[in-house]
């Protein structure tokens, strides 16, 4: 799996990002159920750690440029808190 | 602790509001084998759990039945988003709008609200598993039902990422019911009899059947 750097994900556009953050995220979640039952499979570890480096990247890249999607890093948007308060919710198809 | 990320898990964009097929798909969040019951049901049972993997298990699967409740949620709320009371009365969504008017509250299909009488949590691992695959297979066949009569693209894609879902769910139950009775019958005095006691509830007899 080619790796993307924090640097690719600052030149991509939002909604390009955004599915870049979930398919990470639901990678990780699905390889988690699985190392639920398969705590020691090495190979699923190895994928998981790759697909949080991406996440993290790709995360710190998006709250920067277009506001928080977790409370916790709500302060860390240049855009302050409103960037986390007044952006659209998921359900609102506008965003 | 529960903490909320501003995303869908798959994303919901419907571009032609259909209230008609919101009364059928609403059925995946308040019906009988619905989104809402699938969280409650493995967020409930996880407590008296024997193996922490399988508490593990049934808080990530009843995690992600919360983001599915979600987007039938917002499949419901595009759905029905921008018409005049007359397109939702010809749409056959009056009966609902008089209670709800275009509000999210969970019913079935056929207007009866969510009752937790569709779901079970006995206290016993082996029942809960069981009642857990059976529930994943009866809302795949829900799901299985809904794209026999959905022909909207934007909705079709979104239901067939739930229903894969629910396969992947019920593979996972299954693995995790096999763990217990592969436990038992490597250290168990009774490996042939898994019903020889109640592994969440007797909790003695099964820490020295697992030699602890």
């Amino acid at each position: 799996m080619q790796m993307m750097s924090k640097a690719s994900f600052s030149q991509m556009p939002k909604d390009k990002l955004l599915c870049k953050i979930r398919q990470a995220q639901f990678s990780m979640h699905d390889l988690g159920l699985y190392l639920d039952t398969h705590c020691s499979d090495e190979t699923a570890l190895k994928h998981f750690a790759m697909h949080k480096a991406e996440l993290d990247a790709a995360l710190a890249a998006y709250t920067e440029r277009f506001g928080a999607l977790r409370r916790a890093d709500a302060a860390d948007s240049p855009n302050g808190w409103a960037a986390w308060a007044k952006t659209p919710f998921p359900w609102d198809k506008e965003d | 602790m529960f903490q909320y990320e501003k995303t869908l898990q798959y994303p919901v964009k419907i571009s032609r509001p259909n209230a008609k097929l919101a009364k059928m798909i609403i059925s995946q969040l308040g019906g009988p084998d619905g989104e809402l019951g699938a969280s409650m049901r493995y967020l409930n049972q996880r407590y008296t759990m024997p193996l922490r993997e399988l508490q593990g298990l049934l808080t990530d699967i009843g995690t992600e039945e919360l983001s599915h409740m979600e987007m039938v949620s917002a499949l419901v709320y595009q759905l029905t988003k921008g018409l005049t009371p007359e397109q939702l009365e010809a749409q056959g969504f009056a009966d609902y709008f008089i209670d709800h008017t275009t509000g999210i509250y969970p019913v079935s299909a056929s207007g009866v609200p969510f009752s937790v009488e569709t779901l079970q949590s006995t206290g016993d691992a082996i029942t809960d598993l069981s009642e857990d695959m059976g529930a994943e297979q009866k809302a795949r066949t829900t799901y299985d039902n809904i794209l026999r009569l959905a022909d909207d693209p934007d909705v079709r894609d979104v239901i067939r990422f739930l229903r894969e879902r629910e396969i992947v769910h019920f593979q996972r139950f299954g693995e995790g019911l096999r763990m217990i009775q592969d436990k038992l019958s490597e250290h168990s005095p009774y490996p042939n009899n898994p019903y020889a006691f109640n592994t969440s509830f007797d909790k003695s007899c099964f820490k020295r059947a697992m030699g602890r």
